[in-house]
């Protein structure tokens, strides 16, 4: 709360410098005309109610996930229903409250439903002839069948792709550069032991099993 | 960046003060990027994520509008993710609440004639044993057939049977000695009991205990004789001979102590005895599993064959409402353990051993407040009408439930409405497919239905899911309640509603449960005030006899007295003791009164306010943000005609839900 107050004070003093007629120094913020800006309901202090002042992230819901899975792969992953309850799922007359908790056994299981959808959505691909049905590669052109050889602007331009819709976040910028550089080292790999498909899938399963694919 | 957020957060609370006059001000607060946005909207309202061609729209749009969202508020997704908001809200699942002993399941068999039986544990009072199931190789109406007499050696002529008693109720056809309680070894080398003392295997004086069974289909002879290897047989070692026929026809215990089990057994017969000496209340004779044979009946009702008819036992093949002789009704529980009631017209009281109907029922009754919510939420209607409307809905397995009063024993629903205002849809009917009509006149939304009733089966636990799912509150002590001396006299009352320590929270819960009272506690009965009065003398005058079950008609009334209040309420309906004149009105009001009454609080408003924003915001909202924002949203709640997808629109499109925690 000291600190609040003390910030408080000091952006007190920031915003109305303007009404001063001060100039702008280093370090202070440079106050907006308003005027025409719509009302602005007023934010809570985040150290009164555990850091939170927006929406607190969560994991998805096994519905949630059966969605995801099915919307970004168009393949449903078969055992899902079956492990529902071991996802976290709740019944209603036993257990009364969905478990959304991150833990090992939700994420256990969801590298093994990743496996299982990516790996066919990938091995599906390669047999798809035009690049735009396809659901991992859709930038790739079809004249490609060595991925080790896909130019880097390419796989970047996939990645982007399939970031916007595993994630709803694009990758850019140096993590874009990782996971470009990974992939065209799995691409290698995968080539050199005759196993297309598990160049895309690979990139597939990091990303639905990336926090960012099951929290939202 | 969190001294930059807190030094946002403390621009935008300054310039609601007076500095936000001067119109000076900071840089707006950065909101997640649109198809982050995007994202958390599709998952929140619609349950899945956006495709690649929503994201790419939207992104080309460049932000999502108010009328995006309520285009997504339109959708089919939408209504499907706030059935999942709603089954949650009102635990809507009553699996676990019903008690299906199976007793009424029907058996399919794959012998003989292939009857449908019931096999549960109250065959040992139709047939002398659990489990076991009718002759299917005899029809009951020819059970005087000599070529299908089953043991001619003990039972006599054929065509001396009685295949039904005078009122037609169907009597034993074949018997077999119970090997639980007598030792049966088969008689290798002969076919039939006659031909085992011809050749030797047999002597003669116990033909009255040689049994045909079957083995492998055919029937083969068997010497049955109390079991040698059991300690409450092994002492019946005196044969009890008829001078005539010079045949064994009892086992006796010789010098028999106080009390054993077993003095004598009696060889079997194909006659029953009377329970009680009541005529018309028949018991199996002890140690004698005694079958009945089989009849064609009507196709039961779940037949999906197409069969006009089928092999049934003859027993639950009956279709009588009562018991001829005695009176007693076949439309409670007990029909299945009376040998005059059978499974009625069409096994309406009687279910496939599959369980399919049962879980048809417990689908149904799932379903029926999540569709009465969904319609309130379809018509843009007050949301508050999910507690109060007449309007429901119901499917081929309920209306056939309801039309044709089956399920007996197993789900205790009062009829919702007259019959005939009640859609008349065949059982076969998809169960996905539900019909809209209007409740009788005590319905309450979701408060009165088997879903709510049955899932909370006290009119306990039923103000206490009303307050938590809809008034967001849990009786709870006060951190300063203090437990009462041990020695304190008020620990002995017996209305909790005043008893120490308990009355922080039942002093509310007591007088607010009235609303259900008169609604059955562990089923799902409206206790109509003409049958169930206040007060019944006939129940008072049992009570002070000393019958507190009164012929099990006074279930709902006091019966015993505790205390002073109890001694002067027997007789009277159990909701009403302990109620002061200020309450009664809560009991005939019922759940709907209490609705009306919470709504002029505000606190079912403030409630829903902050359930939707933790559902969409994943978090409650705090003390602060409760001081900010609580009434604002509840005053547009309000103004919004308590629209829930206004409310929605709201928060989904408040500072909170579009910032970064």
């Amino acid at each position: 709360m000291r600190m609040f107050l003390l910030t408080a004070v000091f952006a007190l003093s920031a915003c109305t410098q303007k009404a001063t007629e001060v100039p702008p120094r280093d370090g202070t913020l440079k106050p907006v005309d308003m005027s025409n800006h719509p009302p602005i309901i007023p934010l809570p202090d985040p150290e009164l109610q555990g850091g939170h002042v927006g929406r607190a992230p969560r994991r998805i819901t096994v519905a949630q996930l059966k969605a995801s899975i099915q919307t970004t792969t168009g393949r449903q992953w078969s055992q899902i229903d079956s492990l529902a309850a071991s996802l976290g799922k709740a019944d209603f007359a036993l257990v009364n409250a969905e478990s959304t908790e991150p833990n090992l056994v939700f994420a256990k299981f969801l590298e093994d439903g990743a496996r299982e959808v990516c790996t066919a959505a990938a091995a599906a691909d390669l047999t798809t002839p035009l690049a735009e049905n396809r659901v991992l590669s859709p930038e790739v052109p079809a004249t490609i069948t060595d991925f080790s050889k896909i130019d880097a602007p390419t796989a970047k331009k996939n990645l982007v792709y399939l970031s916007t819709r595993m994630w709803g976040q694009p990758l850019s910028g140096a993590e874009l550069e990782t996971w470009s550089a990974s992939f065209l080292t799995m691409a290698a790999r995968a080539q050199v032991a005759n196993k297309k498909k598990e160049a895309w899938g690979a990139i597939c399963i990091a990303m639905m099993t990336d926090p960012r694919f099951i929290t939202y | 960046m969190l001294h930059l957020g807190r030094l946002l957060c403390a621009c935008v609370l300054l310039s609601s003060a007076a500095s936000f006059a001067q119109t000076n001000t900071c840089e707006p607060m950065r909101t997640v990027p649109v198809e982050r946005q995007l994202r958390q909207l599709y998952l929140d309202l619609l349950g899945r994520p956006p495709t690649i061609a929503e994201y790419r729209a939207t992104v080309a749009k460049g932000a999502i509008g108010e009328a995006d969202i309520k285009e997504l508020m339109t959708r089919e997704e939408f209504y499907g993710r706030m059935k999942t908001y709603h089954r949650s809200l009102f635990r809507a699942n009553v699996t676990a609440s019903v008690y299906n002993n199976g007793d009424t399941r029907l058996s399919d068999t794959t012998d003989g004639a292939k009857p449908l039986e019931q096999r549960g544990n109250p065959t040992a009072s139709l047939r002398g044993r659990n489990g076991q199931g009718c002759d299917h190789f005899i029809p009951q109406d020819d059970c005087q057939n000599t070529g299908l007499q089953q043991d001619p050696q003990f039972e006599g002529a054929a065509t001396a049977k009685v295949c039904r008693d005078l009122n037609g109720v169907p009597m034993p056809v074949s018997v077999d000695y119970d090997a639980t309680i007598f030792a049966c070894t088969q008689l290798v080398g002969a076919s039939s009991c006659a031909q085992a003392v011809t050749n030797n295997l047999l002597e003669a004086k116990y033909l009255n205990f040689c049994d045909m069974r079957r083995v492998s289909g055919a029937l083969q002879p068997f010497k049955c004789i109390p079991d040698p290897g059991k300690p409450a047989t092994a002492v019946l070692t005196e044969e009890v001979i008829d001078a005539v026929s010079g045949r064994v026809t009892a086992f006796a215990y010789p010098n028999p102590p106080a009390n054993p089990i077993y003095t004598l057994l009696d060889r079997c017969t194909l006659n029953m005895t009377l329970r009680n000496g009541v005529r018309g209340s028949y018991a199996p004779a002890r140690g004698c599993i005694q079958r009945e044979g089989w009849v064609m009946a009507d196709a039961p009702f779940w037949d999906t064959t197409g069969a006009a008819q089928v092999a049934s036992c003859a027993i639950e093949a009956q279709v009588r409402p009562i018991n001829p002789a005695t009176m007693a009704s076949c439309e409670s529980a007990g029909f299945i353990s009376d040998r005059s009631c059978g499974c009625g017209i069409g096994f309406r009281r009687c279910e496939p051993g599959s369980g399919a109907v049962n879980n048809a029922r417990i689908a149904a009754i799932n379903e029926e407040p999540l569709l009465i919510a969904d319609s309130v939420l379809r018509r843009d209607e007050d949301y508050f009408s999910i507690l109060t409307t007449r309007r429901s809905f119901i499917n081929g397995p309920m209306s056939a439930f309801f039309k044709d009063s089956q399920g007996v024993g197993v789900l205790a629903i009062t009829l919702p409405a007259d019959k005939e205002v009640i859609p008349a849809i065949p059982y076969a009917t998809d169960p996905n497919t539900f019909t809209e009509y209007i409740r009788g006149e005590n319905a309450a939304g979701i408060l009165t239905t088997p879903g709510f009733l049955y899932r909370f089966p006290t009119y306990r636990s039923r103000v206490s899911q009303f307050y938590e799912a809809f008034l967001c509150k849990s009786f709870v002590p006060p951190a300063d309640a203090v437990a009462p001396n041990p020695e304190d006299g008020c620990n002995r009352e017996n209305n909790l509603a005043k008893r120490c320590g308990c009355n922080y929270c039942h002093a509310t819960i007591e007088p607010t449960g009235a609303h259900w009272g008169r609604y059955g506690e562990r089923n799902a009965q409206f206790l109509k005030p003409e049958v169930f009065p206040k007060y019944d003398a006939k129940c008072r005058d049992c009570a002070l006899a000393g019958n507190t079950n009164c012929d099990g008609e006074c279930g709902n009334y006091v019966m015993q007295a505790y205390d002073g209040d109890g001694a002067n309420s027997l007789g009277l309906l159990k909701t009403y003791l302990y109620r002061t004149s200020e309450e009664e009105p809560n009991i005939n009001g019922g759940p709907k009164l209490l609705v009306e009454r919470m709504l002029q609080t505000g606190d079912l408003e403030r409630c829903s306010v902050k359930r939707v924003w933790q559902e969409f915001t994943g978090r409650s909202m705090s003390r602060q943000e409760e001081d900010m924002y609580l009434t604002s949203m509840v005053e547009a709640f309000v103004k919004d005609g308590h629209n829930l997808k206004a409310l929605i629109q709201h928060v989904v499109t408040s500072d909170a839900y579009r910032r970064i925690d």
